[in-house]
């Protein structure tokens, strides 16, 4: 289902043209907010918070079906944001590998590589997490993704590549 | 030593089993207990704006003859008292003046 079928669904019968964007979005939205938030149940709570925002505030959304995409991640970034703020996560250093931030119940520890990198990224300070994840992992624009963080292109440019060579220095170590 | 381009998008999360289900259908409940703003169409709240307008007008001219009326008006004690001060001549030629008006015979 494309962005413009789900707008035009969402005006002619909210009900149904919701379902059909919880549909579509529900498990890239999930998975972004794993990534920031590393937490499963964190992950679970910040993905109702999110449609139940967008819920809310579809009818403020002015723009066409382009732009949809980074309304809703804007939301969803906003709600990891709150909930980041809200509860004290687990700290840790980039260059430090004994630090292990990622420590839930549904993670495959006994995947070393993927581990490692998940640990580099929870490291890095939320907003450029949120940027790298949304390049690397989602594959929006820059453009979009600006969008989604309300910053200009050229500052998701620099915060990607930052990003970028932070966790390949830490992987290889 | 491991690289980004190894690891690619592979990440080491999981989900419970049935997750994106039943979170679905716990966004959906939620979903319909939220009240939903009424969205007024444009034709609708234009028509509203001028009906007050119209409404407000409405209210001014008859205040204004309501009140225009008000600062006329004379009473019936106020009216004898003045067809009394005429003289006798002058009361009996009004008498015999409206004596046949249908109106003020009613």
């Amino acid at each position: 289902m494309d962005n413009k079928s789900i707008i035009k669904n969402m005006r002619a019968d909210m009900q149904k043209g919701f379902r059909l964007l919880l549909d579509a979005y529900q498990e890239k939205l999930y998975w972004h907010l794993r990534r920031l938030l590393g937490s499963h149940d964190d992950a679970s709570d910040a993905l109702q918070e999110t449609f139940i925002r967008i819920y809310r505030n579809f009818d403020s959304f002015k723009g066409d079906a382009s732009a949809l995409t980074s309304w809703i991640f804007r939301i969803a970034t906003n709600e990891a944001m709150r909930m980041i703020e809200r509860r004290p996560q687990p700290t840790a250093q980039i260059d430090d590998p004994t630090v292990q931030p990622l420590a839930d119940e549904y993670v495959d520890y006994s995947d070393l590589e993927a581990v490692k990198l998940q640990n580099a990224i929870l490291a890095l300070p939320p907003k450029q997490r949120a940027v790298f994840n949304m390049r690397y992992y989602d594959e929006l624009s820059y453009q979009e993704i600006a969008d989604a963080v309300d910053t200009s292109v050229s500052a998701v440019k620099v915060n990607y590549h930052l990003a970028k060579e932070k966790i390949v220095n830490a992987i290889k170590s | 030593m491991s690289t980004l381009d190894q690891i690619g998008k592979r990440t080491p999360y999981k989900v419970p089993e049935g997750f994106f289900e039943s979170s679905a259908d716990l966004i959906m409940a939620r979903i319909e207990q939220e009240p939903r703003k009424v969205v007024r169409s444009r034709f609708f709240t234009s028509f509203r704006a001028y009906a007050a307008a119209a409404a407000a007008a409405i209210i001014v001219v008859l205040g204004s003859i309501f009140i225009f009326n008000e600062s006329n008006h004379v009473s019936l004690n106020e009216l004898n008292d003045d067809f009394m001060r005429l003289s006798s001549a002058d009361r009996d030629q009004i008498l015999d003046m409206y004596e046949d008006d249908l109106f003020l015979n009613l």
